[in-house]
């Protein structure tokens, strides 16, 4: 469903003309109802790819190759265009929900803001709407929660608002970029049941990006790892894990069996 | 909940712990001049022993007081009640002027100081600025002393001249760690240093953890809401939840005889690491 | 509700500082009034004494200070000698035409910062964003004194802007829409030498904030929800870059009424700012002190007024 060739993407260094290479020549494909996962260090341009493939890079960016996504190139669509495709076709939830949420607006307006860019429903309807998306990202209190502001909720409440957010529209490939990362542990494996279980009612193709391997052998079919702008090897996840072949992958992994050397003990 | 009683397979002989925590009671009453908001109890009656040479970890959640608890052992904050002594050395009642020496040999790395590391200086300025400010050593003898613990921190001598912001976030932490060896510190505490980092970072960091108390008998105490990170590092492990430890003993009683309810969530979301259980089952 | 009202509290307690302050300050000025009467041949001492002791100059200090007190509880807020009347008459018809000034330069200078700051901000590295930065650094360092002389100098020249004073004579003639236009030709020079010595400033901040706040996570989240640019603008970015710009609000009020109070004396527009400075050179004491405090109630009002704006605008004040 979404076919990535050749992308590369570089980004202008202050000097004119002069340009860093974030990604180079990264091909691969999402398939529909499979979680595929991206693995890589801070750095190593995992986030810019999600931002690429949206398209909402910081002016300056230069990007080569072709995303093909629902039989269109995105890299070639225009503006316009393309602001149909984001939030609606493909979503994105971020890391941190106390940094993507607006600080002074109420979440619940925060969600309708998404429907109404994509329906041109009535106040009603998108008021309807919000509350479901709130009760099916598993949130008690809806008319409360609709009402507060970011500050007021939990670290897993606000993260499950943003993936509300990025349901809204049902769009048919989520990114998931580091969405556990900045929640506290019992929190982070609800949040990743949650995902997993929207995502099969929802069939969508996920795009999860996270450094630590460990998720990615619960949540993910397929794996590919990111170094230094390339994907230096995807598979099969357990293929992957089991018998790396690269030799980054291989670093990732021993330091993956070094940090549960404890599960092997209690195990 | 009384002092711990020191495992005897752990000591042989009990010694007098590094750092014994007593009693602690701390609460935060937010109140302005106007509004007393409602009271936040961040330590409630915590008591804890740190054996010399050994690896400590107190994990909890955030809001557990953790941190607050780390706060009051370096002596950056004051308890409302309960008594912390430094070998035979009462700390809590302290004059400010005698609590100087006390905070060189109680050292704090927090999770951002590998980021507040002042940008205009060089590493090795860095690492020599607490000899500097505390003149303790010849000024000739402070260069040379500084690149010895940036290179016990594996920092080799060609990036004593580089700024830290050209440093990795791997190099930045161990840049923090020898700036606060430089002080011969008794306890090391940790706060949370590692969430930043990645996991290969990580892994080199924990290494070198692991040489640097072998070699130089370090006593850590590591923070962290990661119960896997200290899974082959800790010794003993306090849990805490709201203000209170809810379980503590030896390492491996608390992983694999966990009593408490909070200790086993815990455990049970540390992430799983055996391939072949369900990776793939939905392709 | 308890910020508001511990804001406002300290805000009494401030005019009260500011009175005993200025009525300090005045004292420790030489001379008063009457010493240039005595310079008048035809007036003898004994008069000048007689005087004096009526409005109770020959009193100690905090004796004065409690009879001012109890006239400003009347409502008089002292006497002047120079127009032989109660303070607080005196003032309201200029504080009136002050603040109706400064109100309408307020008013432009911001809807101009907001305009252009904004533009500039979106704009950012683009030639239009140069050129705003470029003129605005220019125009801040042209002094204000000097563009309202240079004003005035345009208007005695081609004479199409009426030179001083707020009405013509003839303005008791006038219809209500003649009325209308005298004042706003009469206005117009005055509000712009304020508007150009304010207004670049504040677009400045507004395009500095602005800036800011479409750099931040939840800006870019929003454009990665396929939100259209100008909603997320105006919906999105302002509210977040508000915050500082409230604030700035509360001090342009202050510094524009006191470079208010420079335009005016130069302009003779018939505000404070002209009997401000009469009463300093006559020490026309309690003159002076009503206008310090009236300054500090517009100083106090402004912040007042951005510290409710703020906690209408961000929950996280309206908590804590």
């Amino acid at each position: 469903m979404c076919t990535v060739r050749n992308l590369s993407v570089a980004f202008n260094s202050g000097k004119q003309s002069q340009f860093r290479d974030v990604l180079k020549g990264v091909n691969f494909d999402l398939f529909p109802g499979e979680v595929t996962g991206l693995l890589g260090e801070s750095g190593s341009g995992k986030s810019t790819l999600a931002l690429t493939m949206l398209r909402t890079l910081p002016a300056g960016a230069r990007v080569r190759g072709s995303i093909t996504f629902e039989g269109r190139d995105l890299l070639r669509l225009g503006e316009r265009e393309m602001r149909q495709v984001r939030g609606a076709r493909m979503a994105i939830v971020f890391q941190d929900p106390g940094l993507a949420l607006n600080p002074v607006m109420p979440v619940g307006i925060q969600i309708i803001e998404v429907l109404r860019a994509h329906h041109k429903w009535k106040p009603q309807r998108l008021r309807d709407e919000t509350k479901s998306l709130l009760d099916q990202v598993g949130l008690d209190d809806i008319s409360r929660i609709f009402k507060s502001y970011p500050h007021e909720l939990s670290g897993g409440q606000a993260q499950r608002v943003l993936i509300a957010q990025a349901l809204a529209c049902r769009p048919a490939m989520l990114i998931a970029d580091e969405p556990t990362a900045s929640l506290d542990s019992t929190i982070q494996a609800e949040i990743l049941a949650l995902l997993e279980k929207l995502r099969r009612e929802y069939n969508m193709a996920m795009l999860f990006i996270t450094h630590n391997p460990a998720l990615l052998l619960t949540i993910a079919q397929r794996v590919m790892v990111m170094h230094e702008g390339e994907i230096v090897e995807q598979g099969a996840t357990a293929a992957v894990f089991s018998q790396p072949g690269d030799a980054f992958t291989k670093s990732l992994v021993s330091a993956m069996e070094q940090r549960v050397l404890a599960a092997a003990w209690s195990a | 909940m009384a002092a711990f009683p020191v495992n005897a397979d752990y000591t042989e002989s009990y010694r007098e712990p590094l750092l014994r925590v007593q009693g602690l009671n701390k609460r935060y009453a937010r109140s302005g001049f106007w509004s007393k908001t409602k009271p936040v109890q961040a330590l409630s009656d915590v008591s804890l022993e740190i054996q010399s040479g050994s690896t400590t970890a107190i994990v909890g959640e955030s809001g557990s007081g953790k941190t607050t608890l780390a706060m009051c052992m370096a002596q950056l904050e004051t308890p409302d009640s309960g008594d912390i002594w430094l070998k035979s050395q009462r700390l809590t009642g302290l004059a400010a002027a005698d609590l100087l020496p006390i905070r060189q040999k109680v050292q704090l790395i927090f999770q951002s100081s590998a980021s507040a590391l002042n940008p205009r200086l060089s590493a090795i300025e860095i690492v020599a600025e607490p000899l500097d400010i505390l003149g303790m050593v010849r000024r000739e003898r402070r260069r040379e002393l500084a690149l010895e613990y940036m290179q016990l921190t594996g920092l080799t001598a060609d990036l004593a001249g580089h700024s830290p912001l050209t440093l990795s976030g791997g190099q930045r932490q161990r840049l923090a760690i020898a700036r606060a060896l430089t002080l011969k510190p008794e306890l090391l505490i940790f706060d949370e240093s590692f969430s930043g980092l990645d996991l290969i970072l990580e892994a080199q960091i924990l290494e070198l953890l692991r040489t640097l108390k072998t070699s130089c008998g370090f006593t850590y105490l590591v923070i962290t809401h990661d119960l896997s990170l200290v899974a082959g590092l800790a010794d003993y492990v306090a849990v805490m939840q709201s203000g209170k430890i809810v379980e503590q003993g030896l390492a491996s009683r608390v992983f694999l005889h966990a009593q408490h309810p909070h200790t086993l969530a815990l455990l049970a979301a540390m992430p799983r690491w055996t391939i072949g259980s369900n990776a793939g089952s939905g392709a | 509700m308890r910020f508001l009202l511990a804001r406002l509290t300290r805000s009494v307690f401030l005019l009260a500082g500011v009175s005993v302050l200025s009525f300090l300050l005045m004292q420790l000025a030489p001379g008063d009034f009457f010493e240039e009467i005595k310079l008048n041949p035809q007036i003898s001492p004994q008069t000048i004494a007689a005087l004096r002791s009526q409005f109770g100059l020959d009193r100690p200090l905090p004796v004065r200070y409690g009879l001012w007190l109890q006239s400003a509880a009347r409502g008089d807020f002292g006497y002047s000698f120079a127009y032989n009347s109660p303070v607080a008459p005196l003032l309201k018809t200029r504080v009136r035409n002050t603040a109706f000034l400064a109100g309408v330069a307020t008013a432009i200078a911001w809807v101009l910062a907001l305009g252009i700051g904004l533009w500039s901000a979106v704009r950012a590295g683009h030639w239009d964003d140069r050129f705003c930065t470029g003129a605005m650094s220019i125009s801040m360092a042209v002094p204000d004194v000097l563009v309202a002389l240079a004003l005035l100098l345009l208007a005695t020249r081609t004479g199409v802007f009426p030179v001083g004073g707020m009405v013509s004579t003839d303005f008791d003639d006038f219809t209500f829409l003649q009325k209308a236009k005298d004042i706003g030709a009469h206005l117009a020079l005055p509000v712009f030498a304020l508007v150009f010595g304010l207004a670049p400033t504040l677009a400045r901040h507004v395009r500095s904030s602005v800036a800011q706040a479409l750099t931040a996570p939840c800006v870019q989240a929003a454009r990665a929800h396929g939100i259209a640019p100008a909603r997320i603008l105006f919906r999105h970015v302002l509210p977040v870059a508000a915050n500082p710009l409230i604030s700035l609000f509360g001090i342009s009020l202050a510094t524009l009424l006191s470079v208010s109070l420079l335009i005016e004396v130069i302009m003779s527009w018939p505000g404070l700012g002209p009997f401000f400075l009469e009463a300093i050179l006559a020490r026309d004491v309690y003159v002076v002190i009503g206008t310090v405090l009236l300054s500090t109630v517009f100083l106090v009002a402004g912040n007042l007024i951005a510290d409710g704006l703020l906690f209408a605008a961000d929950p996280r004040i309206r908590k804590s």
